[in-house]
Formats: C-alpha cells, structure tokens, sequence
C-alpha cells in the first residue's frame, strides 16, 4: 500500500513548442519535453534511475537523453499509459528498484505521425484488425469510441446539444489560456452546425490533431524536498483494463463500464477522498462524449445525468467542478495519446501557475482512456502534503 | 493499417466458414458461454474444451454511428452505419448494417437483424447485418 502523498512529482514540463512543430519528431517531441522536465527540476540526467515512455521505443529513449536506468516501463495502452506509468513508477521506488523515474511523452500527430510511433493500432494479425477495422471507416477513432453513444442517448435522452455544450464550456476554458489552439469562445448551434464526422459525432465533438511532448520527475515525497520545483503530491491512483481489441463491442456494461469504476474506486480509496474533496478535474476528452462517460463512471454524477451536469455550467469557469481547465484535447492540444497533457495541467494547477488557474485549488482528479474504452488509469494529485 | 482482414491460426476456421458465408462463433463444452472474437481459450472459464459451431445469424442493433467516410474500398459514396451487433447467442460484435437507409429514423436500437455477406475489393467475404424481414438484396 502506498500511503497518500509518500510520493511527488518534482518536475514537469511540457514541449517547448506544441500544436504544429514540423522540426521534431515523435522522439524530438520526447526529448525536448524530457529536457524541459528535468530543468523544471533542477537534475541531471545522470539523477535519473528510473525511465517510463509510453508509444516510443524506451531504449532509444535512454540512449539518446543519456539515462542509464535500472528500470524502465515501456507499457504502451494508449492515452492513459503515462498515468499509468505514474502508478507503475511509484511502485517501482517503493520497492527500491529505482528513486528517480522520468516519465516521458512526445507524438507528432500532426506533422509527422507515421515516424517512430511504437502504439500501432490495427496491426497484422491481430483481432481488431480481422474483426473492427474493416468496418470503422477513416473516422476510425469516432467510429469505435462512439460505439456506446447512440445507446446510451436512447436510453438516457442525452441530446446532441448535451455532447456539444461539453465542448462550449472547454473552449470558455481554451479562451483564458494563451498556448491554447482554439480560443473563440463557441457555441452549441456552431457546434452542431461543424461537418458530421460519424453522425452523431461532429467536427468540433472531435479533438485537435497536433504535435506535442511532455515529461515529469516522480520521486519521494523526502527527495523531492531536495528538488528545486514545488513539489505536487500523489494521494492516489487507480487503473483497469477491459478489452485488448480496439472496438468496445466486447466491453461488460458499454453504457457505464465496469473498469472505470474499479479505477475511480482504487484512486478514491488509496487517497482517503471522497468527490466532495475533489476541487479540479482533467478528464481526457478525446472526444465531448468521453467526460460524459467519465463524470458518471468515476462517479461525479449519477449514470445518465451528466448531459444535464454539464449544460447547467458545473464544469466551466466559475463552476462546482472546473473541467478540463486548459481547453482539453478539444480546444488545447491533442496529439493522439493526450494522458500526459491531463497531468502536466492538474500539476499546474497545483503548483498554481495554470493559465486559468482554478483559485485555491489543493486536488485535482485526472482520469484517461487508453485505446477505445480498452483501459483507463486515474490519478489524484494536491498541492499539499497530507 | 491493413484494411482487409489478415487471418492467424486461431481465426482461420472463421474465415474458412465465412467464405461459404457461414457464421461461426465458438461455445465452450464446460461452461456452454458462447463467445467472439475466436481465442482457443474460453473467456468465461480459461477451458480450452472449446468448438466452433454455426450461429443463427439472428442479432440485434445494440449500437451505432454512421461514419461520413467510410473506406474507399467499401464505393459506398454515402454514409456507412457501424454497428455493434448483438448476437441471438450472447456475443457482440462490430459490423454494419445494410439493405437499408443509413439515417437515425430506420436504424432503431435493439432493431432485430439477420446476418449477411458482401465483398469489398478482393477482400475475403465480411459480416454485415441486414433488418430482419427486409428482403436481402
């Protein structure tokens, strides 16, 4: 059992540069956030033991940034590997493996996503490429990711204007934040008025496609008193897997999955927190049905009411629960496995240097999706130390 | 990406049956759960005293979007339904519905559906779904 707040991340940063970054590759992307991380902390890469890199070879990965670690985590199930990693890296410490693990992300999306990406959805051979892929379409992530959607609008009357105030109240958010791609405040009839892409899924329900890296420093709460960032603390942490194949038509419970809960339950419980205690949360929006099916199986709001949640303004600025405070992968930044940029604003947040900042904000919950409805791991993070 | 199903030891017996347009599913012996994707292990209970049989084809809508781009290699020139089908034997599965509008009015949830074969290109023969009583095209 890891006690609440025995561990820290001790340095975070994103890429220097995000959203369209031609010059760098996935591994540029890595790298430039990893060197950015460790600044942010005042180490050397020679201070890491420990290295975790979702997506991209880890080996690679260590040769070129010089760390030479004695354990490494190359799990690779999609956005949430990073949170994931989180858990794993945490473990790692306690156990003595390690003390000081870089956690490391970069994706060019955008520019150049067919170069050095190691998550490669729909491989030969495999059953999501017999048996989902043929059928999906170019819309392939809206079209498997969506899957539950249409059941869960007939059964619960979530409406489409519902799915598109989800992506109004994140760009309210984008609007406050200068890094942010979309800053023009929105509205539910624009949103309903952009292309279909997979009805009911519209162009503005859909993420950004861009390059963007990111990197964190995980240590002890008792070495990251010796770091020169401002510690933000682990209370707890939770994860699930549900399915290996890319479609959810084999997921228990599509409408309100089993393995969210099981995740939301083990962070709730490792922290020592109820939702009451929760005063900022990042939940990954891939797409804006994915916080719908967040809120309710993380257990924010009752299973079939987190359309109406969201329309009568909870989440936006000034709100009960500020959401996906930097715009989210719908208005900030979104590069294909968008779990590290959940973490690297819940640690702004809690460090108090977000760019809408949520005032007097000492928790923050980060939830993320790996695949499509295939994993998900939860963290939850405070700007103190219990 | 392959776009066209590449068969592995564990589902070629699938394959072999949808080629004479037969749906196969496989059923474990211990545990009688029915079960899809093909694995040699039962999902339910780990046993491998597994064996394929033939499925009814009857099903229902479970879930869908209807994707603005379907694949080049479907010439659909419209909108696509892509289905998660639930099978009359327990399974769900994705595929699409045909043999009917691709609009919200005419694909109903829980709809119920019979099974049914197209080839895309020189793809091998895939599952589709039609409404059950709508004559097959």
């Amino acid at each position: 059992m890891i006690r609440p707040g025995s561990f820290a991340i001790a340095g975070a940063a994103e890429s220097t540069d995000i959203g369209t970054v031609p010059h760098l590759s996935s591994m540029g992307l890595a790298l430039d956030g990893a060197v950015n991380a460790l600044k942010d902390a005042g180490l050397k890469a020679s201070d890491i033991d420990g290295l975790a890199v979702g997506h991209l070879p880890v080996g690679n990965v260590a040769q070129q940034l010089g760390v030479h670690p004695r354990w490494v985590d190359g799990t690779s199930i999609g956005g949430c590997s990073w949170i994931y990693h989180l858990r794993s890296a945490m473990a790692a410490i306690q156990a003595g493996y390690c003390s000081t693990v870089l956690i490391v992300y970069g994706e060019s999306g955008r520019s150049h996503p067919h170069l050095s990406n190691a998550y490669d959805v729909g491989r030969p051979g495999s059953i999501e490429q017999q048996f989902d892929i043929p059928y999906a379409g170019a819309s392939l992530s809206a079209s498997l990711f969506g899957q539950p959607l249409v059941r869960y609008m007939a059964t619960h009357g979530l409406t489409e204007a519902q799915i598109a105030m989800v992506a109004v109240a994140q760009r309210d958010w984008a609007a406050l934040n200068p890094r942010a791609k979309l800053r023009t405040p929105t509205t539910v009839e624009e949103v309903l008025a952009s292309p279909m892409i997979a009805w009911p899924i519209r162009r503005a329900m859909t993420c950004l496609v861009s390059d963007a890296g990111g990197a964190m420093v995980v240590t002890s709460a008792e070495r990251a008193k010796d770091i020169q960032a401002r510690p933000v603390y682990v209370l707890g942490s939770g994860s699930a897997m549900e399915n290996g194949g890319c479609s959810p038509a084999g997921t228990r419970n599509p409408m309100a999955p089993d393995f969210i809960r099981t995740s939301a339950r083990d962070a709730f419980a490792s922290a020592g927190l109820t939702h009451d205690d929760i005063d900022h949360l990042m939940i990954y929006d891939a797409f804006a049905f994915n916080p719908i099916f967040g809120l309710e199986g993380l257990g924010f709001v009752p299973v079939g009411e987190s359309g109406r949640f969201i329309e009568e303004g909870h989440t936006r600025p000034g709100g009960k629960l500020p959401m996906n405070t930097n715009g989210g992968g719908l208005a900030y930044a979104h590069s294909g496995a968008y779990g590290m940029l959940c973490m690297l604003e819940a640690v702004r947040q809690m460090r108090g240097e977000a760019a809408a900042q949520v005032r007097g904000a000492r928790t923050s919950l980060v939830h993320g999706w790996g695949g499509f409805w295939s994993a998900c791991a939860t963290v939850i993070f405070s700007s103190e130390r219990p | 990406m392959s776009l066209l199903p590449r068969p592995m030891p564990e589902t070629q017996p699938y394959w072999d049956a949808a080629a004479q347009e037969q749906l196969t599913i496989q059923r474990c012996a211990d545990c009688c759960d029915a079960y899809f994707p093909p694995a040699p292990v039962c999902p339910h209970c780990t046993s491998r005293n597994v064996a394929w049989e033939a499925a009814s084809g009857r099903a229902s809508l479970y879930s869908y979007v209807i994707t603005a781009s379907p694949w080049p290699l479907w010439d659909a020139g419209s909108p696509v339904s892509v289905a998660t089908i639930a099978l009359e034997e327990g399974p769900r599965l994705l595929s699409t519905v045909v043999d009917c509008d691709q609009t919200p009015a005419v694909l109903r949830i829980d709809m119920p559906l019979l099974a049914t074969w197209r080839r895309f290109g020189d793809g091998p023969r895939l599952l589709c779904f039609r409404p059950a009583g709508a004559m097959a095209s």
